[in-house]
Protein backbone atom coordinates (compact mmCIF):
# COMPACT_ATOMS: atom_id res chain seq x y z
CA UNK A 1 0.00 0.00 0.00
CA UNK A 2 1.05 3.41 -1.06
CA UNK A 3 2.38 5.99 1.89
CA UNK A 4 0.58 9.30 2.50
CA UNK A 5 -2.32 10.37 3.08
CA UNK A 6 -6.02 9.45 1.74
CA UNK A 7 -9.54 10.43 1.79
CA UNK A 8 -12.74 7.45 1.64
CA UNK A 9 -15.97 8.88 -0.46
CA UNK A 10 -18.96 6.97 0.82
CA UNK A 11 -21.18 7.50 -2.27
CA UNK A 12 -24.00 5.69 -0.18
CA UNK A 13 -23.93 8.76 2.63
CA UNK A 14 -23.65 12.02 -0.33
CA UNK A 15 -26.88 13.83 0.35
CA UNK A 16 -25.70 16.12 -2.58
CA UNK A 17 -26.09 19.41 -0.83
CA UNK A 18 -23.02 20.37 -2.58
CA UNK A 19 -21.48 21.97 0.34
CA UNK A 20 -17.88 20.62 -0.28
CA UNK A 21 -18.05 22.89 -3.96
CA UNK A 22 -18.90 25.91 -1.62
CA UNK A 23 -16.22 24.95 0.85
CA UNK A 24 -13.46 24.94 -1.68
CA UNK A 25 -14.56 28.14 -3.30
CA UNK A 26 -14.45 29.85 -0.35
CA UNK A 27 -10.97 28.25 0.94
CA UNK A 28 -8.83 28.84 -1.98
CA UNK A 29 -10.90 31.99 -3.22
CA UNK A 30 -12.29 30.66 -6.73
CA UNK A 31 -14.19 33.31 -8.14
CA UNK A 32 -18.05 32.77 -8.95
CA UNK A 33 -18.69 30.97 -12.56
CA UNK A 34 -22.05 31.06 -14.83
CA UNK A 35 -23.71 28.49 -14.17
CA UNK A 36 -26.80 26.71 -15.77
CA UNK A 37 -29.67 24.41 -14.83
CA UNK A 38 -29.55 21.55 -17.01
CA UNK A 39 -31.69 18.06 -16.54
CA UNK A 40 -29.35 16.29 -15.24
CA UNK A 41 -28.90 18.63 -12.32
CA UNK A 42 -25.09 18.89 -12.28
CA UNK A 43 -24.11 22.27 -12.23
CA UNK A 44 -21.61 23.59 -12.73
CA UNK A 45 -21.25 21.56 -16.12
CA UNK A 46 -17.47 21.10 -15.46
CA UNK A 47 -14.94 21.28 -13.71
CA UNK A 48 -12.87 24.16 -14.62
CA UNK A 49 -9.91 26.39 -13.76
CA UNK A 50 -12.21 27.90 -11.13
CA UNK A 51 -14.23 24.92 -10.12
CA UNK A 52 -11.68 22.35 -8.59
CA UNK A 53 -14.33 20.40 -7.15
CA UNK A 54 -17.74 19.48 -8.17
CA UNK A 55 -21.19 16.82 -7.10
CA UNK A 56 -22.20 14.71 -10.87
CA UNK A 57 -25.76 14.08 -9.95
CA UNK A 58 -26.67 9.88 -11.41
CA UNK A 59 -29.37 8.17 -11.96
CA UNK A 60 -28.25 4.42 -12.08
CA UNK A 61 -30.67 1.69 -13.19
CA UNK A 62 -32.97 1.13 -10.05
CA UNK A 63 -34.70 -1.76 -11.20
CA UNK A 64 -37.52 0.48 -11.82
CA UNK A 65 -37.36 2.71 -9.26
CA UNK A 66 -36.07 6.34 -9.23
CA UNK A 67 -32.56 6.13 -7.56
CA UNK A 68 -30.12 9.33 -7.19
CA UNK A 69 -26.29 9.22 -6.63
CA UNK A 70 -24.08 12.39 -5.84
CA UNK A 71 -20.51 11.68 -7.07
CA UNK A 72 -17.57 13.60 -5.80
CA UNK A 73 -15.62 14.94 -8.85
CA UNK A 74 -11.98 16.55 -8.11
CA UNK A 75 -8.43 15.63 -8.64
CA UNK A 76 -7.47 11.72 -7.64
CA UNK A 77 -4.75 12.35 -6.68
CA UNK A 78 -3.45 8.83 -8.46
CA UNK A 79 -0.07 7.05 -6.85
CA UNK A 80 1.13 6.83 -10.10
CA UNK A 81 -0.13 9.96 -11.55
CA UNK A 82 0.46 10.66 -15.37
CA UNK A 83 -0.07 14.08 -15.13
CA UNK A 84 3.61 14.26 -12.57
CA UNK A 85 4.86 11.23 -15.42
CA UNK A 86 4.10 13.11 -18.30
CA UNK A 87 5.05 17.21 -17.10
CA UNK A 88 7.95 18.15 -19.21
CA UNK A 89 9.09 21.11 -16.44
CA UNK A 90 7.84 18.78 -13.22
CA UNK A 91 5.48 22.18 -12.39
CA UNK A 92 3.32 18.66 -11.65
CA UNK A 93 5.06 17.08 -8.89
CA UNK A 94 4.70 14.53 -6.19
CA UNK A 95 4.86 15.19 -2.47
CA UNK A 96 5.99 12.99 0.54
CA UNK A 97 2.52 12.42 1.69
CA UNK A 98 1.29 11.91 -1.74
CA UNK A 99 -0.31 15.20 -2.66
CA UNK A 100 -0.09 15.95 -6.58
CA UNK A 101 0.59 19.21 -6.59
CA UNK A 102 1.46 22.07 -9.15
CA UNK A 103 4.02 25.24 -9.62
CA UNK A 104 2.20 27.49 -11.50
CA UNK A 105 5.12 29.39 -12.13
CA UNK A 106 6.92 26.54 -14.42
CA UNK A 107 3.28 25.58 -15.87
CA UNK A 108 4.40 26.57 -19.80
CA UNK A 109 0.82 25.36 -20.83
CA UNK A 110 1.64 22.44 -23.44
CA UNK A 111 -1.47 20.95 -21.27
CA UNK A 112 0.14 17.39 -22.23
CA UNK A 113 -0.87 16.89 -18.43
CA UNK A 114 -4.52 17.23 -19.48
CA UNK A 115 -4.87 15.14 -21.73
CA UNK A 116 -2.94 12.37 -20.08
CA UNK A 117 -5.06 12.79 -17.01
CA UNK A 118 -7.91 9.85 -16.84
CA UNK A 119 -10.43 11.64 -14.95
CA UNK A 120 -10.35 14.64 -16.53
CA UNK A 121 -9.52 17.22 -13.73
CA UNK A 122 -6.87 18.87 -14.59
CA UNK A 123 -8.01 22.77 -16.51
CA UNK A 124 -6.22 25.33 -18.31
CA UNK A 125 -6.62 28.80 -16.93
CA UNK A 126 -6.31 30.88 -20.68
CA UNK A 127 -7.79 33.95 -19.26
CA UNK A 128 -5.56 34.82 -16.09
CA UNK A 129 -2.73 32.20 -14.77
CA UNK A 130 -1.64 30.93 -17.94
CA UNK A 131 -1.37 27.63 -16.25
CA UNK A 132 -2.88 24.27 -14.97
CA UNK A 133 -5.76 24.66 -11.98
CA UNK A 134 -6.49 21.87 -9.86
CA UNK A 135 -7.37 20.32 -6.29
CA UNK A 136 -4.67 20.82 -4.32
CA UNK A 137 -5.78 18.52 -1.23
CA UNK A 138 -5.55 21.27 0.74
CA UNK A 139 -2.46 20.80 1.74
CA UNK A 140 -1.49 23.79 3.15
CA UNK A 141 -4.65 23.03 5.92
CA UNK A 142 -3.72 19.61 6.72
CA UNK A 143 -0.31 20.61 6.74
CA UNK A 144 -1.96 22.67 9.48
CA UNK A 145 -3.32 19.61 10.97
CA UNK A 146 -6.80 20.28 9.46
CA UNK A 147 -8.87 18.25 7.16
CA UNK A 148 -9.16 19.53 3.70
CA UNK A 149 -12.64 21.93 3.30
CA UNK A 150 -14.42 19.54 1.38
CA UNK A 151 -13.91 16.48 4.24
CA UNK A 152 -14.45 19.36 7.39
CA UNK A 153 -17.15 20.74 6.11
CA UNK A 154 -19.40 17.27 4.72
CA UNK A 155 -21.94 17.09 7.06
CA UNK A 156 -23.45 13.94 6.59
CA UNK A 157 -19.84 12.16 6.85
CA UNK A 158 -19.60 10.97 3.58
CA UNK A 159 -16.14 12.02 3.19
CA UNK A 160 -13.35 10.77 5.64
CA UNK A 161 -9.74 11.96 5.46
CA UNK A 162 -7.30 9.23 6.48
CA UNK A 163 -3.62 10.50 7.46
CA UNK A 164 -2.23 7.12 6.56
CA UNK A 165 -3.53 5.32 3.54
CA UNK A 166 -3.46 1.71 5.17
CA UNK A 167 -6.08 3.15 7.55
CA UNK A 168 -8.62 3.80 4.79
CA UNK A 169 -8.02 0.91 3.33
CA UNK A 170 -8.87 -1.03 7.14
CA UNK A 171 -12.05 1.06 6.56
CA UNK A 172 -13.13 0.01 3.73
CA UNK A 173 -12.49 -3.66 4.45
CA UNK A 174 -14.73 -3.20 7.95
CA UNK A 175 -17.47 -1.43 5.45
CA UNK A 176 -17.34 -4.76 3.28
CA UNK A 177 -17.32 -7.04 6.61
CA UNK A 178 -20.33 -5.29 8.07
CA UNK A 179 -22.62 -4.63 5.38
CA UNK A 180 -25.83 -7.32 3.97
CA UNK A 181 -25.93 -5.50 0.39
CA UNK A 182 -22.67 -5.38 -2.21
CA UNK A 183 -20.19 -2.72 -1.47
CA UNK A 184 -18.38 -1.97 -4.54
CA UNK A 185 -14.90 0.40 -4.53
CA UNK A 186 -12.97 2.47 -6.85
CA UNK A 187 -9.69 3.80 -6.57
CA UNK A 188 -7.73 0.80 -4.87
CA UNK A 189 -6.76 0.08 -7.91
CA UNK A 190 -7.66 1.67 -10.96
CA UNK A 191 -5.29 3.01 -12.91
CA UNK A 192 -2.83 1.94 -10.32
CA UNK A 193 -4.06 2.94 -7.88
CA UNK A 194 -6.05 6.72 -6.28
CA UNK A 195 -5.84 9.04 -3.09
CA UNK A 196 -9.34 9.26 -3.49
CA UNK A 197 -11.37 5.88 -2.78
CA UNK A 198 -14.92 5.47 -3.71
CA UNK A 199 -16.94 3.52 -2.10
CA UNK A 200 -20.99 2.96 -3.53
CA UNK A 201 -23.75 0.13 -3.38
CA UNK A 202 -24.39 1.06 -7.33
CA UNK A 203 -21.88 -0.79 -9.69
CA UNK A 204 -19.40 2.55 -10.94
CA UNK A 205 -20.09 1.79 -14.55
CA UNK A 206 -23.70 2.91 -13.92
CA UNK A 207 -22.30 6.03 -11.85
CA UNK A 208 -19.92 7.03 -14.85
CA UNK A 209 -16.55 6.13 -13.68
CA UNK A 210 -14.03 5.72 -16.32
CA UNK A 211 -12.71 1.59 -16.51
CA UNK A 212 -9.12 1.63 -16.19
CA UNK A 213 -6.91 -1.64 -15.98
CA UNK A 214 -5.04 -1.81 -12.74
CA UNK A 215 -1.52 -1.73 -14.36
CA UNK A 216 0.07 1.94 -13.79
CA UNK A 217 1.27 4.57 -16.16
CA UNK A 218 4.74 3.06 -16.22
CA UNK A 219 3.71 -0.68 -16.98
CA UNK A 220 1.48 0.45 -19.34
CA UNK A 221 4.01 2.67 -21.57
CA UNK A 222 6.22 -0.25 -21.32
CA UNK A 223 3.87 -2.67 -22.65
CA UNK A 224 3.15 -0.50 -25.66
CA UNK A 225 6.59 0.38 -26.36
CA UNK A 226 7.09 -3.62 -27.05
CA UNK A 227 4.34 -3.61 -29.24
CA UNK A 228 5.94 -0.73 -30.99
CA UNK A 229 9.39 -2.43 -31.63
CA UNK A 230 7.74 -5.56 -32.74
CA UNK A 231 5.69 -3.64 -35.10
CA UNK A 232 8.99 -2.34 -36.10
CA UNK A 233 11.04 -5.31 -36.74
CA UNK A 234 7.83 -6.85 -38.76
CA UNK A 235 8.00 -3.87 -41.22
CA UNK A 236 12.01 -3.88 -41.35
CA UNK A 237 11.83 -7.45 -42.82
CA UNK A 238 9.19 -7.09 -44.94
CA UNK A 239 10.99 -3.86 -46.14
CA UNK A 240 14.31 -5.43 -46.66
CA UNK A 241 12.37 -8.93 -48.49
CA UNK A 242 10.35 -6.49 -50.86
CA UNK A 243 13.78 -5.04 -51.31
CA UNK A 244 15.74 -8.43 -51.93
CA UNK A 245 13.00 -9.50 -54.40
CA UNK A 246 12.83 -6.67 -56.27
CA UNK A 247 16.31 -6.62 -56.90
CA UNK A 248 16.42 -10.61 -57.45
CA UNK A 249 14.13 -9.64 -60.25
CA UNK A 250 15.26 -6.70 -62.00
CA UNK A 251 18.62 -9.25 -62.45
CA UNK A 252 17.16 -11.88 -63.51
CA UNK A 253 15.14 -9.49 -66.28
CA UNK A 254 18.12 -8.23 -67.15
CA UNK A 255 20.21 -11.84 -67.36
CA UNK A 256 16.91 -12.58 -69.27
CA UNK A 257 17.11 -9.43 -71.76
CA UNK A 258 21.34 -9.54 -72.25
CA UNK A 259 20.34 -13.94 -73.24
CA UNK A 260 17.74 -12.72 -75.70
CA UNK A 261 20.00 -10.25 -77.47
CA UNK A 262 23.14 -12.86 -77.42
CA UNK A 263 20.38 -15.13 -79.33
CA UNK A 264 19.99 -12.10 -81.64
CA UNK B 1 -19.60 14.88 -19.91
CA UNK B 2 -18.46 18.20 -21.90
CA UNK B 3 -16.65 18.18 -24.68
CA UNK B 4 -13.09 19.40 -23.94
CA UNK B 5 -10.62 19.91 -27.10
CA UNK B 6 -7.22 20.51 -24.90
CA UNK B 7 -5.40 20.99 -27.88
CA UNK B 8 -6.77 22.71 -31.37
CA UNK B 9 -5.54 23.64 -34.28
CA UNK B 10 -2.64 25.69 -33.49
CA UNK B 11 -1.38 22.69 -31.36
CA UNK B 12 -2.35 20.21 -34.57
CA UNK B 13 -0.32 22.66 -36.58
CA UNK B 14 2.83 22.56 -35.03
CA UNK B 15 2.62 19.09 -34.79
CA UNK B 16 1.98 18.75 -38.43
CA UNK B 17 4.92 21.40 -39.34
CA UNK B 18 7.44 19.44 -37.08
CA UNK B 19 6.58 16.31 -39.23
CA UNK B 20 7.16 18.14 -42.42
CA UNK B 21 10.38 19.76 -41.27
CA UNK B 22 11.85 16.52 -40.64
CA UNK B 23 10.24 14.83 -43.69
CA UNK B 24 11.92 17.82 -46.04
CA UNK B 25 14.99 17.34 -44.25
CA UNK B 26 15.06 13.64 -44.63
CA UNK B 27 14.04 14.13 -48.41
CA UNK B 28 17.03 16.68 -48.96
CA UNK B 29 19.48 14.40 -47.24
CA UNK B 30 18.28 11.28 -49.47
CA UNK B 31 18.80 13.74 -52.79
CA UNK B 32 22.49 14.32 -51.61
CA UNK B 33 23.04 10.86 -50.84
CA UNK B 34 21.93 9.57 -54.23
CA UNK B 35 22.49 12.44 -56.52
CA UNK B 36 24.76 15.10 -55.20
CA UNK B 37 24.76 18.09 -57.54
CA UNK B 38 21.61 16.66 -60.05
CA UNK B 39 19.36 17.32 -57.30
CA UNK B 40 21.07 20.19 -55.55
CA UNK B 41 17.79 22.45 -55.66
CA UNK B 42 15.88 19.42 -53.66
CA UNK B 43 18.78 19.45 -51.15
CA UNK B 44 19.10 23.16 -50.91
CA UNK B 45 14.98 23.19 -50.34
CA UNK B 46 14.75 20.69 -48.17
CA UNK B 47 17.16 21.80 -45.86
CA UNK B 48 16.12 25.86 -45.60
CA UNK B 49 12.00 24.76 -45.14
CA UNK B 50 13.16 22.46 -42.42
CA UNK B 51 14.28 24.85 -39.87
CA UNK B 52 11.63 27.67 -41.42
CA UNK B 53 9.13 25.03 -40.66
CA UNK B 54 10.36 24.40 -37.12
CA UNK B 55 10.77 27.94 -36.20
CA UNK B 56 6.68 28.01 -37.89
CA UNK B 57 6.33 25.65 -34.93
CA UNK B 58 7.98 27.97 -31.95
CA UNK B 59 5.41 30.88 -33.29
CA UNK B 60 2.57 28.26 -33.05
CA UNK B 61 3.28 27.35 -29.50
CA UNK B 62 3.56 30.67 -28.80
CA UNK B 63 0.26 31.86 -30.54
CA UNK B 64 -1.38 28.56 -28.56
CA UNK B 65 -1.62 30.24 -25.63
CA UNK B 66 -3.38 33.58 -26.57
CA UNK B 67 -0.90 35.75 -25.30
CA UNK B 68 0.67 38.48 -27.53
CA UNK B 69 3.09 36.80 -30.39
CA UNK B 70 5.29 39.89 -29.37
CA UNK B 71 5.87 38.97 -25.76
CA UNK B 72 9.23 37.50 -25.61
CA UNK B 73 8.66 36.55 -22.12
CA UNK B 74 6.40 33.65 -23.66
CA UNK B 75 9.21 32.66 -25.86
CA UNK B 76 11.20 32.33 -22.89
CA UNK B 77 9.13 30.61 -20.58
CA UNK B 78 8.32 28.13 -23.43
CA UNK B 79 11.95 26.98 -23.16
CA UNK B 80 11.47 26.14 -19.25
CA UNK B 81 11.66 22.89 -20.55
CA UNK B 82 15.51 22.90 -20.41
CA UNK B 83 15.68 23.27 -17.55
CA UNK B 84 14.61 20.49 -15.97
CA UNK B 85 15.65 16.88 -16.54
CA UNK B 86 14.36 14.29 -19.12
CA UNK B 87 11.60 12.76 -17.69
CA UNK B 88 8.77 13.26 -20.00
CA UNK B 89 8.26 12.32 -23.86
CA UNK B 90 7.39 16.03 -24.50
CA UNK B 91 10.90 17.21 -22.42
CA UNK B 92 12.54 14.84 -24.67
CA UNK B 93 11.10 15.86 -28.16
CA UNK B 94 11.88 19.33 -27.18
CA UNK B 95 15.86 18.56 -27.42
CA UNK B 96 14.79 16.86 -30.47
CA UNK B 97 12.99 19.38 -32.06
CA UNK B 98 15.92 22.36 -30.69
CA UNK B 99 19.03 20.53 -31.96
CA UNK B 100 16.81 19.57 -35.51
CA UNK B 101 16.53 23.18 -36.00
CA UNK B 102 20.19 23.87 -34.86
CA UNK B 103 21.26 20.97 -37.64
CA UNK B 104 19.31 22.17 -39.92
CA UNK B 105 20.01 25.75 -39.93
CA UNK B 106 23.70 24.88 -40.19
CA UNK B 107 22.76 22.56 -43.16
CA UNK B 108 21.24 25.94 -44.90
CA UNK B 109 24.43 27.49 -43.81
CA UNK B 110 26.61 25.30 -45.41
CA UNK B 111 24.79 25.43 -48.88
CA UNK B 112 24.87 29.22 -48.61
CA UNK B 113 28.42 28.84 -48.22
CA UNK B 114 28.65 26.49 -51.03
CA UNK B 115 30.42 24.40 -48.59
CA UNK B 116 30.54 20.78 -49.91
CA UNK B 117 33.36 18.84 -48.29
CA UNK B 118 32.91 16.03 -46.88
CA UNK B 119 33.16 17.47 -43.59
CA UNK B 120 29.52 18.49 -44.21
CA UNK B 121 28.40 14.95 -42.85
CA UNK B 122 29.23 15.89 -39.62
CA UNK B 123 26.16 18.05 -39.99
CA UNK B 124 24.24 16.22 -42.11
CA UNK B 125 24.15 12.71 -39.79
CA UNK B 126 23.42 14.30 -36.93
CA UNK B 127 20.30 16.32 -38.70
CA UNK B 128 19.67 13.38 -40.16
CA UNK B 129 19.29 11.54 -36.68
CA UNK B 130 17.07 14.14 -35.23
CA UNK B 131 15.03 14.65 -38.18
CA UNK B 132 13.85 10.82 -37.82
CA UNK B 133 13.51 11.68 -34.23
CA UNK B 134 11.43 13.99 -34.47
CA UNK B 135 9.02 12.58 -37.08
CA UNK B 136 8.84 9.84 -34.52
CA UNK B 137 8.63 12.47 -31.79
CA UNK B 138 4.66 13.48 -32.59
CA UNK B 139 3.45 9.78 -32.84
CA UNK B 140 5.30 8.64 -29.18
CA UNK B 141 3.82 11.87 -27.91
CA UNK B 142 0.31 10.94 -27.92
CA UNK B 143 1.10 7.45 -27.56
CA UNK B 144 2.82 8.41 -23.81
CA UNK B 145 0.03 10.71 -23.18
CA UNK B 146 -2.61 7.76 -23.26
CA UNK B 147 -4.01 7.06 -19.95
CA UNK B 148 -7.04 9.23 -20.66
CA UNK B 149 -7.28 9.07 -24.39
CA UNK B 150 -6.75 5.55 -25.01
CA UNK B 151 -7.98 6.05 -29.09
CA UNK B 152 -3.80 7.05 -28.93
CA UNK B 153 -2.69 4.12 -26.89
CA UNK B 154 -1.32 2.58 -30.65
CA UNK B 155 1.62 0.89 -31.07
CA UNK B 156 1.15 1.99 -34.60
CA UNK B 157 0.46 5.01 -34.09
CA UNK B 158 4.57 6.52 -34.37
CA UNK B 159 5.16 4.19 -37.30
CA UNK B 160 2.03 5.72 -39.01
CA UNK B 161 3.17 9.65 -38.35
CA UNK B 162 6.45 8.69 -39.09
CA UNK B 163 5.31 7.71 -42.51
CA UNK B 164 2.69 10.65 -42.62
CA UNK B 165 6.09 13.09 -42.10
CA UNK B 166 8.08 11.33 -44.94
CA UNK B 167 5.77 11.43 -47.61
CA UNK B 168 4.34 14.85 -46.34
CA UNK B 169 8.01 16.39 -45.97
CA UNK B 170 9.08 14.87 -49.38
CA UNK B 171 5.78 16.53 -51.25
CA UNK B 172 6.31 19.76 -49.54
CA UNK B 173 10.19 19.92 -50.85
CA UNK B 174 8.63 18.02 -54.24
CA UNK B 175 6.47 21.10 -54.50
CA UNK B 176 8.82 23.63 -53.98
CA UNK B 177 11.05 22.21 -56.77
CA UNK B 178 8.49 21.91 -59.43
CA UNK B 179 7.60 25.45 -58.91
CA UNK B 180 11.37 26.32 -58.97
CA UNK B 181 11.58 24.20 -61.75
CA UNK B 182 8.80 25.97 -63.49
CA UNK B 183 9.75 29.05 -62.86
CA UNK B 184 13.92 29.32 -62.80
CA UNK B 185 14.38 26.71 -65.70
CA UNK B 186 18.21 27.48 -64.31
CA UNK B 187 17.67 25.50 -60.82
CA UNK B 188 17.72 22.08 -62.83
CA UNK B 189 20.37 20.27 -63.63
CA UNK B 190 19.02 16.91 -64.68
CA UNK B 191 16.20 17.03 -66.93
CA UNK B 192 13.46 17.97 -64.50
CA UNK B 193 10.46 15.12 -65.61
CA UNK B 194 13.31 12.67 -64.33
CA UNK B 195 13.78 13.79 -61.04
CA UNK B 196 9.34 14.12 -61.27
CA UNK B 197 8.78 10.40 -62.14
CA UNK B 198 12.04 9.45 -59.45
CA UNK B 199 9.40 11.34 -56.85
CA UNK B 200 5.95 10.33 -57.56
CA UNK B 201 7.69 6.38 -57.59
CA UNK B 202 8.87 7.25 -53.88
CA UNK B 203 5.95 8.86 -53.24
CA UNK B 204 3.60 5.61 -54.23
CA UNK B 205 5.83 3.48 -51.82
CA UNK B 206 5.34 6.01 -49.05
CA UNK B 207 1.60 6.25 -49.90
CA UNK B 208 1.62 2.17 -49.43
CA UNK B 209 3.30 1.57 -46.40
CA UNK B 210 0.97 4.75 -45.14
CA UNK B 211 -2.51 2.56 -46.32
CA UNK B 212 -0.41 -0.08 -44.82
CA UNK B 213 0.06 1.49 -41.27
CA UNK B 214 -3.07 2.96 -41.10
CA UNK B 215 -4.78 -0.37 -41.12
CA UNK B 216 -3.10 -1.75 -38.70
CA UNK B 217 -3.42 1.10 -36.61
CA UNK B 218 -7.32 1.01 -37.35
CA UNK B 219 -7.30 -2.90 -36.80
CA UNK B 220 -5.54 -2.66 -33.69
CA UNK B 221 -8.10 -0.25 -32.31
CA UNK B 222 -11.16 -1.59 -33.20
CA UNK B 223 -10.19 -5.46 -33.08
CA UNK B 224 -7.72 -5.71 -30.45
CA UNK B 225 -8.56 -3.09 -28.22
CA UNK B 226 -12.26 -3.09 -29.15
CA UNK B 227 -13.09 -4.13 -25.47
CA UNK B 228 -11.73 -0.64 -24.08
CA UNK B 229 -14.84 2.03 -24.55
CA UNK B 230 -12.47 5.26 -25.76
CA UNK B 231 -10.75 3.63 -28.27
CA UNK B 232 -14.19 2.12 -29.74
CA UNK B 233 -16.16 5.30 -29.43
CA UNK B 234 -12.83 7.16 -31.09
CA UNK B 235 -12.40 4.28 -33.84
CA UNK B 236 -16.11 4.99 -34.43
CA UNK B 237 -15.52 8.85 -34.28
CA UNK B 238 -13.15 8.23 -36.91
CA UNK B 239 -14.74 5.92 -39.27
CA UNK B 240 -18.46 7.25 -38.75
CA UNK B 241 -19.05 9.61 -36.52
CA UNK B 242 -17.94 13.25 -36.34
CA UNK B 243 -14.77 12.95 -37.77
CA UNK B 244 -15.30 10.81 -40.59
CA UNK B 245 -16.68 13.28 -43.23
CA UNK B 246 -13.09 14.41 -42.88
CA UNK B 247 -11.26 11.25 -42.68
CA UNK B 248 -12.93 9.94 -45.85
CA UNK B 249 -12.91 12.75 -47.84
CA UNK B 250 -9.62 14.74 -47.03
CA UNK B 251 -7.43 11.81 -45.46
CA UNK B 252 -8.65 8.96 -47.64
CA UNK B 253 -9.86 10.60 -50.92
CA UNK B 254 -7.86 13.57 -51.40
CA UNK B 255 -4.67 12.43 -49.21
CA UNK B 256 -4.29 8.52 -50.36
CA UNK B 257 -6.73 7.79 -53.39
CA UNK B 258 -6.07 10.65 -55.28
CA UNK B 259 -2.77 10.74 -55.72
CA UNK B 260 -2.43 7.06 -56.74
CA UNK B 261 -4.94 7.39 -59.04
CA UNK B 262 -3.01 11.05 -60.79
CA UNK B 263 0.40 8.65 -59.85
CA UNK B 264 -0.88 6.57 -62.86
CA UNK B 265 -1.84 9.31 -65.24
CA UNK B 266 1.61 11.01 -64.18
CA UNK B 267 3.19 7.68 -65.58
CA UNK B 268 1.29 8.20 -68.67
CA UNK B 269 1.61 11.59 -69.96
CA UNK B 270 5.03 13.62 -70.35
CA UNK B 271 5.92 17.14 -70.56
CA UNK B 272 3.96 20.09 -69.72
CA UNK B 273 1.15 17.38 -68.55
CA UNK B 274 3.09 15.65 -66.35
CA UNK B 275 4.62 18.41 -64.39
CA UNK B 276 0.73 19.82 -63.82
CA UNK B 277 -0.51 16.26 -62.55
CA UNK B 278 2.64 16.08 -60.32
CA UNK B 279 2.07 19.23 -58.66
CA UNK B 280 -1.80 18.59 -57.72
CA UNK B 281 -0.59 15.48 -56.67
CA UNK B 282 1.75 16.51 -53.98
CA UNK B 283 -0.57 19.39 -53.23
CA UNK B 284 -3.17 16.86 -51.93
CA UNK B 285 -0.68 14.64 -50.56
CA UNK B 286 0.28 17.42 -48.43
CA UNK B 287 -3.82 18.53 -47.56
CA UNK B 288 -3.81 14.72 -46.87
CA UNK B 289 -1.31 14.45 -44.71
CA UNK B 290 -2.41 17.02 -42.60
CA UNK B 291 -5.86 16.06 -41.76
CA UNK B 292 -5.21 12.51 -40.99
CA UNK B 293 -2.71 14.36 -37.68
CA UNK B 294 -5.88 16.64 -37.25
CA UNK B 295 -8.25 13.31 -37.79
CA UNK B 296 -5.95 11.44 -34.96
CA UNK B 297 -5.50 14.21 -32.50
CA UNK B 298 -9.72 15.34 -32.81
CA UNK B 299 -10.97 11.48 -32.85
CA UNK B 300 -8.79 10.89 -29.80
CA UNK B 301 -9.82 13.80 -27.79
CA UNK B 302 -13.50 13.26 -28.84
CA UNK B 303 -13.34 9.93 -27.37
CA UNK B 304 -13.43 10.97 -23.68
CA UNK B 305 -16.50 13.34 -24.29
CA UNK B 306 -19.42 10.79 -25.16
CA UNK B 307 -20.88 9.96 -22.14
CA UNK B 308 -20.73 6.05 -21.77
CA UNK B 309 -23.60 4.34 -24.01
Amino acid sequence: MPAGVGVLVDIRKCIGCRACQVACKRWHMLEGEQTELNPEWTNPPSISPNTWTRLRFEEPDGNGEFLWRFVKEQCMHCVDAPCVNVCPTKALHFTDNGYVLYDESLCIGCRYCTNACPFQQIKFDYVNLKAIQKCTFCFERIEEGQEPACVETCSPGALQFFKSYDDLVTEIDKIKAESASPVFVYGLKENGGTRWVYVSDVPFDELHFPTYPAENYGESIESLLAQFGVIGVVAGVATAALYAYGKRRSSIEGSREEKGEAKA
Amino acid sequence: MTVSLDWGLMLIGAWTLSGWAGGAYVTSFIADVKGGKRYEPMVRFGANLAWILLACVFVLFILDLQTPLGSPATALHLLNVLNNPITSMLSLGTYFLLFFFVFAFLTSLLWWTNWTGRLRWFVLIPGLAFAILTMFYSGFAFMTASTRIVFWKNPFLPWLLLTNSSLSGMCLVALAETRASLLFQRFSVEPFENVLRRLITYGDYLIITLILFLIGDLVYASVIERAVLGTAIGTWAMLVGPVAAVFWTLVVGIGLVFPLILSLIAHRVKGKVAQDVGLVMFLSKLVGGFFLVWAVIIAGQLAFAFPVP
